[in-house]
């Protein structure tokens, strides 16, 4: 997949989910041969994110979309080189607000409703002590082909929350399709349920799945996976 | 006629500043203009004020330095140091000098007021006679303008030549006031724009200047508690930050405290009162001893409740803690947790913004923190009173003392000075005649076919808002006729915009589609064709339950036509409003506290639901208040055609309101309807529920032996069906 490629990809998969993502600031930087999100700005990707650090990276807009269920939020991130042909750099992430899900919408918004409770329930969640700025939960797929292909250090790994120093290796990079659909399927199982699967909980159109897959980033090639366990990203 | 705006209280035992400012009033009655008493800005570094800083349209600005002693207790004057009372004082005549810098250097930013504005000082001996003091001094204060006991002023005033022009006369009068941080651009420079972009770059350069009242309001430091009240756009907040700016400038020793209940409003009090510090003092406030804390705080962030339990030596309450003590307000709990500590008063003023938000506990504890009289500021949004809630009175807020007499009344005479315990502010900037009329109309539903559902019922009421009773009298089934002088709404968009788009627009729609259709594409029309910037744009949703489903969709829209915009919030309460660029879409909620140029209300039918609409209503008023020029409304369906003939009606009979007054038990009566309706709706659900789950063919055997029966519930549902299809 090259730069045009990547990019259709994420537009196209937005447009997909209907009404479900917002806030859009994803960017095709065709001078700079990436793809990121309006007021980009680069930071060490750290373990232990909390709250506050959410708020942060909402306010100042380090995201590409939104969930609008939740405010949850999505950074992607493509680097490309060789005439955007090559992908060089990737860095896939989504942070969890871990709160609001469309089931207790109503209830939360009653509550609005009846005061400014929000303000209220930050302020005092922050009022006593750390565990009231708590850790939120997040996913991660890093990918640097300088980075060796070890066991514990894969070039291509999936990261994720309280667990520092667990990196799963991937066989590939996920498109953006494939990044936002895993996502989804993982975090937000009933609404993979209703747009993906049947009444039997099995994919309502299987064809039609199986096309998420293609086009997608070509495959690694590592002896890792013939060591530990890792993480495959289907590609056609 | 010049008013005299007194600062400080101590105006009222100045017997000497009294007889100076009689004397000036006797001498020139046809005067117009504004003289303050102990004006902040003017400050000498060895701490002096002058008694007047009298300015005029017509004459030079001049700086009036009263001298209250007898010619007795002057013992030797030389050019730096006077000796009165036997103790040595800068020379009045240079101080008079000082002053005369500071107020040049104030007009003297300005290119047009530099040439214009030569500000002059006047000393004022009105004890002692010039004779007396030639003798005693064998010198003589010819030099100098004086103002002696017995002499003719009529030549003291220096008329400017021509009289300053209406803008030149604004600039001065912001400049004085202090509020020209606000100002962003020149001076109204284009009156006839044609674009809605052109009318609000003119907008936005206007000169900020308050009006009399908000004059007052921001200048005045009451001896003891104050309460002001205003509704929406009457600029509280502001005001409010001037004040805190003026006492810390006046009396940068004092312990000030500003609070408020909105966390976003940190940073905003934060820059406003530094603008005004800064514009007077070129230096920045000492945060040490001006504290601008949220009622609660945090570990990271402090606050009057998190302050309180760190000075007490006590942990603070987590939420869950103070939830499962008062569940809806579990700020109470938190007060309640140090109201009966040992609180040492640490605060000198108080200043307390969005004070209908908080619990009478928070009160009593801010009364503890500060020390007799207790200089407690707090602004008060009328809102609330608007929508049939009781303004609750002092002594309910700050409660009873040992003997059971409230702790604080602004019961009585003023303050010393004329300063005035309880202020209201009549005149709304923020949104045009037009549109504040249709909000209020809209919200307490005059012209709603099932009549008002709120009512002021006071005369006094009515006033406050700014509205005058021309005909009628406040009584069940009476036909009254109330209207909006002019001057109550300021707004300059009607003077300024001359295009072809309405004020007001409300559109019907068969489906919600079409719905966002018509919005995204009106916006695309507001950017591209008429200039004006996206983040001068909100699109509001009024129907709350509703938000995440609809907002979603018009966004798309938005995107599809390369509109970038920004739900904010979803998240966090903190975050920007109007970002740089972006269309806001939003709840009514989230849109609290802020403003936008052009507003869409959408979803508008819902100001018809069976359940919602007292609710929709009041969420209503505010969505509409946010406009600082156009609104749009919308909506689909029924519920849309009620909303735009109520609507329609409204603005036929502006700039006034003809309704039969109601009944104000039934008033009283729309929450048990509400909670009868909401009952029916429980009721209903479940019985249909009930159905849904029952076999067929016991319904039709129930329907051969009980035809009747099941003819009625056929005929019900048969008839709901019809009326949603039309």
């Amino acid at each position: 997949m090259n730069l045009n490629e990547t990019y259709q990809s994420l537009k196209t998969t937005l447009l997909a989910w209907p009404h479900l993502f917002v806030n859009r600031r994803d960017k095709k930087d065709e001078e700079n041969h990436k793809i990121s999100w309006s007021n980009y700005t680069r930071r060490n990707l750290v373990n232990n994110i909390r709250r506050s650090d959410l708020i942060e990276m909402a306010n100042t807009g380090q995201y590409s979309f939104q969930m609008i269920t939740d405010g949850s939020l999505f950074q992607l991130y493509y680097e490309f080189n060789n005439y955007d042909q090559i992908l060089s750099v990737a860095n896939l992430a989504y942070y969890s607000t871990g709160e609001l899900s469309l089931d207790n919408f109503q209830e939360l918004q009653y509550l609005d409703n009846c005061s400014t409770e929000p303000d209220h329930a930050i302020s005092m969640s922050e009022s006593s002590d750390c565990s009231e700025n708590p850790l939120i939960a997040w996913m991660r797929i890093d990918y640097s082909p300088h980075n060796y292909c070890r066991p514990l250090h894969h070039s291509c790994h999936f990261h994720f929350s309280q667990f520092p120093n667990a990196r799963i290796s991937l066989n590939a990079v996920p498109s953006p399709r494939q990044f936002i659909e895993f996502i989804i399927a993982l975090n937000y199982p009933h609404l993979y349920t209703t747009y993906r699967l049947n009444h039997t909980h099995e994919p309502n159109d299987l064809t039609q799945i199986m096309t998420y897959n293609s086009p997608c980033f070509p495959s690694i090639d590592s002896n890792v996976y013939n060591i530990l366990p890792y993480l495959r990203i289907p590609n056609h | 006629m010049v008013e005299l705006i007194v600062t400080l209280p101590k105006y009222g035992g100045d017997a000497p500043s009294k007889n100076v400012w009689s004397k000036i009033q006797a001498t020139f009655p046809e005067l117009n203009g504004v003289c303050y008493y102990m004006h902040p800005i003017l400050k000498t570094r060895s701490g002096t004020i002058p008694e007047f800083t009298l300015l005029t349209q017509t004459h030079q600005p001049v700086v009036i330095r009263v001298l209250p002693y007898q010619i007795t207790e002057i013992s030797n004057i030389n050019e730096n140091i006077w000796t009165i009372n036997n103790e040595e004082i800068d020379s009045p005549i240079q101080e008079a000098e000082d002053f005369v810098f500071l107020l040049n250097s104030k007009f003297g930013n300005d290119r047009d007021l530099r040439k214009r504005l030569k500000p002059y000082c006047i000393l004022a001996l009105p004890l002692i006679t010039k004779k007396e003091f030639e003798i005693k001094f064998s010198e003589s204060l010819d030099e100098h303008k004086v103002i002696w006991k017995d002499s003719d002023i009529s030549t003291l005033l220096e008329p400017i030549t021509p009289n300053l022009l209406e803008e030149e006369w604004r600039l001065t009068r912001s400049i004085i006031q202090g509020i020209n941080p606000l100002t962003k651009g020149g001076g109204l420079k284009q009156r006839d724009a044609k674009t809605l972009g052109d009318a609000i770059k003119a907008i936005d350069s206007f000169i900020a200047v308050l009006d009399d009242e908000q004059e007052k309001a921001a200048l005045q430091i009451a001896p003891g508690p104050q309460r002001i009240r205003g509704m929406a756009g009457t600029g509280k907040t502001v005001l409010l930050a001037m004040k805190a700016a003026h006492i810390h400038q006046r009396f940068p020793e004092k312990k000030i405290l500003f609070t408020f209940n909105t966390q976003s409003l940190y940073n905003q009090v934060q820059s406003l009162i530094t603008k005004f510090y800064r514009f007077h003092s070129d230096s920045v406030p000492d945060w040490d001893n001006l504290h601008i804390r949220h009622a609660w705080g945090s570990s990271r962030k402090a606050g009057v409740y998190y302050d309180t339990c760190k000075n007490l030596g006590i942990p603070t309450m987590a939420l869950s803690q103070a939830r499962s003590i008062s569940w809806k307000n579990p700020f109470i709990a938190c007060c309640n947790q140090v109201l009966f500590k040992n609180i040492e008063p640490i605060y000198d003023y108080i200043m307390v913004d969005e004070a209908q938000d908080f619990p009478p506990e928070f009160f009593q504890l801010l009364f503890k923190l500060t020390p007799e009289p207790h200089n407690i500021y707090w602004v008060y949004d009328e809102l609330q009173s608007l929508f049939g809630e009781k303004v609750p009175s002092p002594e309910e807020l700050f409660g009873l003392n040992e003997t059971g007499k409230p702790n604080v009344t602004l019961e009585g005479e003023a303050y010393p000075g004329g300063i005035e315990k309880d202020f209201v502010l009549h005149r709304s900037y923020r949104c045009s005649q037009p549109v504040l009329m249709l909000a209020h109309a809209i919200g307490l539903g005059f012209y709603c076919p099932e009549g008002p559902v709120q009512m002021l019922s006071k005369k006094e009421s009515w006033e406050s808002f700014g509205y005058v009773i021309e005909s009628g009298d406040l009584v069940k089934d009476e036909e009254v006729v109330i209207s909006r002088p002019e001057k109550n709404s300021p707004n300059p968009i009607i003077e300024v915009y001359k295009g072809d788009q309405q004020v007001i627009i409300s559109e019907t729609f068969d489906d919600r589609e079409k719905e966002f259709d018509w919005i995204a594409h009106s916006i695309y029309n507001d950017i591209t064709i008429e200039k004006v910037l996206p983040e001068h744009i909100s699109v509001i949703c009024l129907d709350a339950l509703k938000m995440k489903k609809y907002l979603p969709p018009i966004q798309e829209r938005l995107y599809a036509l390369g509109l970038h915009s920004a739900i904010p919030g979803l998240v966090d309460d903190s975050s920007a409003y109007a970002e740089d660029g972006r269309v806001t879409l939003s709840t009514v909620m989230r849109a609290k506290g802020n403003e936008s140029y052009i507003v869409y209300v959408f979803s508008f039918d819902a100001l018809y639901d069976y359940v919602e609409s007292l609710q929709n209503r009041n969420r209503a008023f505010t969505a509409l208040t946010r406009s600082k020029a156009w609104v749009r409304i919308s909506g689909v369906g029924t519920g849309m055609k009620k909303a735009k003939n109520e609507i329609d009606r409204i603005l036929a009979d502006q700039p006034k309101f003809k309704f039969i007054f109601p009944d104000m038990e039934k008033i009283r009566d729309l929450d048990a309807e509400i909670a009868r309706r909401k009952r029916d709706i429980r009721k209903a659900r479940d019985n249909l529920t009930g159905l849904t789950g029952i076999d067929l063919k016991a319904i039709d055997a129930l329907a051969d032996q009980d035809p009747e029966l099941f003819d009625k519930v056929k005929k019900m549902l048969e008839e709901v069906a019809k009326k949603r299809e039309s």
